[in-house]
């Protein structure tokens, strides 16, 4: 198939996400290259079936030519489902460190949070003014 | 076919608990129950209701193979024992709907891992634990739980990523995705050219979860930081989950050597920072590493003594971890911190039933006989052949003892009768098995597990590695050695993983 | 110093990381699949077979990546709804065109997103798709009418009950078949003629049932992320 298969680029792709995930500082970054890496090996997972010259596997098949392998295309319907919901919960999980900090420089949220975790104080960022909202939202 | 309805029990009465409002304690009981009955079905003659079978009665080619073993039946009694402990503890407390469902689909989620056999089953639901664990050591809210928690998703989505590099591989060659299938195909060519680099990313991928040393530099900050009853689940159980992988893919794949040079990595360089922790819910944390190593030297030494060791072992140490974060917990709510100084000034505070589970759940963990931490090692000690692995077990057997002394002073002094501990109920359900491992032993594995327990020279053995540990400790406590801390930060985490899968494969590939 | 270090590490590491299954990679040759296709439509009635194999073969991984997407929905309901952010950066006011446009063509994707969930099962589409389609047809609608007005208008149809109530639908359904006799995931509803509209009216049902979950839980996920920041 010549060297530039689907799985060179999904690795490829999986070497710069890991590179930026230790080398940017910054902590939107990455969750950016987070994301990159989750979607390499989704990469990986669809082009390591590929075969040039097939049909798709919906069964009324009119040329003559074999079926792309379906279970493939199932599974990654399950990782890209799952790529979402870790994308959004760490998202969350930055907003609120980011509006607590004033800060998206990983280095200094993980001083600030050490420093802190040697007082042990109570470092809520849930008011408790707001139960009964939180009670609300909890349905 | 019901062996779906387990873990499909726990989804729908965590739905419920939310969907309905219906009371959260309503809806944990009934979880309870369901769980207690059909594990009673599951050890009972008439178990051939929970046979082996593709789930929807599909064929093996396209389906997913549901199975129950000794490793499935020995965690599901683990779950049903940790969560009627949890529970108890959790009884007093206002209990949101949210910490109900994600607590019932955490365990949901476990019995379905221990009994699936189809690899991309495995990694969706390690993905589900990953996601509920996360937002459960989180829940208080606090900031380094915040910071904890995130770390251990970025860290354990890369290494699943990983594991789906592996799960991609494996089906390219196999064609089929069941355990059953695999295992055919490499014993039908065992040097073939995928098998090297495919193992190496499941295990790479896998042990990121497993709680193996340089691969899970977020464990100490996690564990530590969730709150008690959740650190007793995690410890206790959903580690458990990564090991009980790890033995599914050492049954599959030839892997040598390699689970028993991860389990001495991880036993004695979680055994040195547990020595130098100052922190009791750290230091439990950091054992909870060593322990781990245990576990793989007892997979890595390939026979049937070590096997049933290992199910043994995993079964005895959710029972005294989950104990020990249990009483931290209650201590830390009495004393207000959870350094270990703080805690022997103010022992005087905390109630006489909480310093008895401590008292207990340390007689256990560093392997005294009577307790279950001996009766669950001695078959690992007298299965592991060769020099290397009993070295080994005994510097990790000492290094629990050493790091375990630094507790001792909390049993002793005034001994009032102070305050009402209202979790002493949970930790007497913990308490069962640490007595009375052996009957619950014999009961699982038959009568031949008995034999190693009784060998004179182990039990003498595991004497003298606790007074060494003792003596180690003594001598440990004039220098003060701190590793460093700095490890477990992102990027010497993600570092770890990579190049703990480079030297994962070349091991792999030479070996 | 140690920043270059660190950076020089970071991308050898990787990059051999990379190359290693680059260049190790190896891959039988032959035609993909074995011919059990006829017989997967066949017991499902979907002509679609990656259809018929996550939600008809492989169900139960369909279902806990159902419960991954419910998680996710809970975790940021939890985490973000107790206050408003602390930064509320001024709204931007929406441009006349987009509001317009928006107002036409909202109708057009949530239809777009029907046909793709109700035809799942005959051609490319199903309940994720076809979902998420929906969703963003909700989203331009929030554009264009205004993010309270549509919170309103859902939350009194009773939205938030119908979040938590699908994912027990669709347990009930991989579990009701144990009532007629049949194994649990298999197809609850028979397979009838495979290539008509209501061939299998199983997939059918759970494309519906997941299509749903999908547009409720994203639009939930995003009135999250939208009042905790402020208006659009």
């Amino acid at each position: 198939m010549g060297w530039l298969s689907g799985m060179t680029i999904a690795m490829i792709l999986f070497a710069i996400g890991t590179t930026a995930l230790i080398v940017r500082k910054d902590l939107v970054v990455k969750l950016l290259a987070l994301g990159l890496v989750n979607s390499s090996g989704i990469l990986f997972l669809i082009s390591i079936r590929f075969r040039p010259q097939m049909e798709a596997p919906i069964l009324p098949v009119k040329t003559g030519l074999p079926i792309a392998d379906p279970l493939p295309q199932a599974l990654v319907l399950s990782a890209i489902v799952i790529n979402f919901a870790i994308l959004a919960l760490s998202l969350v999980f930055v907003m609120l460190l980011v509006e607590r900090y004033h800060s998206t420089d990983c280095g200094r949220i993980e001083h600030a949070v050490e420093t802190e975790k040697a007082t042990l104080g109570s470092q809520n960022l849930a008011d408790d003014t707001l139960e009964s909202e939180v009670q609300a939202a909890d349905r | 076919m019901i062996l779906p309805l387990l873990p499909l029990s726990h989804v729908f009465l965590g739905l419920m608990a939310i969907a309905w409002k219906a009371s959260a304690r309503a809806t944990l009981i009934a979880a309870l129950f369901v769980d207690i009955g059909l594990v009673t079905v599951a050890f009972s003659p008439a178990a051939h209701w929970l046979s082996s079978a593709v789930a929807g009665g599909w064929t093996d080619a396209i389906g997913i193979r549901l199975a129950l073993d000794s490793l499935a039946l020995d965690l599901l009694l683990l779950t049903v024992l940790l969560e009627l402990a949890v529970v108890i503890y959790l009884w007093r407390q206002r209990l949101r709907p949210t910490f109900v469902i994600l607590l019932q689909f955490l365990v949901g989620g476990v019995m379905a891992l221990v009994l699936t056999q189809d690899l991309f089953n495995i990694y969706v639901i390690l993905e589900l634990l990953t996601l509920v664990s996360f937002l459960l050591v989180a829940y208080d809210r606090r900031t380094f739980q915040i910071w904890a928690s995130l770390k251990y998703l970025i860290l354990a989505s890369v290494g699943m990523s990983v594991f789906l590099l592996g799960v991609a591989i494996v089906y390219a060659n196999v064609g089929r995705l069941g355990f059953a299938a695999i295992e055919r195909t490499v014993v039908g060519d065992p040097q073939a050219g995928w098998i090297p680099l495919a193992a190496a990313l499941l295990v790479a991928g896998v042990s990121v979860k497993a709680g193996i040393l340089t691969f899970s530099l977020w464990l100490p900050d996690a564990h530590s930081a969730a709150p008690a009853a959740i650190s007793a689940f995690l410890s206790g159980l959903v580690i458990k989950m990564g090991v009980v992988v790890l033995i599914r893919l050492a049954g599959v794949f030839p892997l040598g050597s390699v689970l028993q040079i991860l389990g001495a990595i991880t036993g004695i360089g979680g055994a040195i920072y547990a020595m130098s922790s100052k922190d009791l819910k750290r230091m439990l944390a950091f054992h909870t590493l060593s322990q781990i190593g245990y576990l793989l030297i007892g997979m890595g030494a390939a026979n049937e003594a070590a096997a049933k060791g290992v199910l043994a072992y995993a079964l005895a140490h959710g029972s005294f971890k989950a104990l020990l974060f249990l009483a931290a917990g209650v201590a830390y709510d009495v004393v207000g911190s959870t350094e270990i100084t703080e805690l022997i000034r103010a022992r005087h505070r905390i109630p006489l039933r909480t310093r008895a589970a401590l008292l207990l759940g340390t007689l256990a963990i560093i392997g005294l006989p009577p307790f279950d931490g001996y009766i669950a090692k001695a078959p690992l000690l007298a299965a592991a052949h060769g020099w290397g692995n009993q070295i080994i077990l005994l510097l990790l057997g000492i290094g629990t003892a050493a790091s375990f002394a630094k507790l001792l002073p909390l049993f002793k002094g005034p001994y009032r009768r102070v305050g009402n501990d209202p979790a002493w109920k949970s930790y007497v359900v913990l308490a069962l098995p640490i007595a009375l491992f052996l009957p619950i032993e014999r009961a699982l594995f038959g009568a031949a597990f008995i034999l190693p327990v009784m060998d004179w020279i182990i039990a003498v053995e595991s004497v003298a590695v606790v007074t060494t540990g003792l003596l180690v400790h003594r001598i440990y406590r004039r220098f003060t050695v701190r590793p460093s801390e700095r490890l477990f930060r992102l990027e010497p985490g993600m570092f770890a993983i990579l190049l703990g899968f480079v030297a994962i494969y070349l091991l792999l590939k030479l070996g | 110093m140690k920043r270059i270090v660190r950076t020089v590490l970071a991308v050898t590491l990787s990059l051999v990381v990379c190359g290693i299954v680059i260049f190790d990679l190896t891959i039988p040759e032959g035609p993909p699949r074995p011919d059990d296709s006829e017989l997967l439509a066949a017991k499902t009635g979907a002509p679609n077979l990656v259809s018929a194999i996550y939600l008809g073969a492989r169900l139960y991984d369909t279902l806990f990546e159902i419960l991954v997407f419910t998680v996710a929905v809970i975790g940021v309901r939890f985490y973000l709804l107790q206050r408003p952010s602390t930064a509320r950066p001024d709204p931007i006011p929406e441009s006349h065109v987009l509001q317009v446009s928006a107002q036409i063509l909202y109708p057009l994707i949530l239809i777009l997103g029907l046909y793709l969930t109700c035809f799942g099962h005959l051609s490319p589409g199903g309940g994720f798709s076809g979902g998420v389609v929906a969703a963003s047809g909700l989203l331009l609608c929030v554009m264009s009418i205004g993010v309270d007005t549509v919170y309103c208008r859902l939350s009194g149809a009773g939205i938030e009950q119908l979040e938590w109530a699908l994912p027990m639908m669709i347990v009930a359904v991989c579990v009701l078949p144990l009532a007629f006799g049949r194994p649990i995931l298999s197809n609850l509803l028979p397979a009838g003629q495979a290539g008509h509209v209501f061939g299998s009216l199983s997939i059918l049902l759970l494309n519906v049932l997941i299509g749903l979950k999908v547009l409720i839980g994203s639009w939930m996920v995003l009135h999250t992320f939208i009042r905790h920041r402020g208006e659009i």
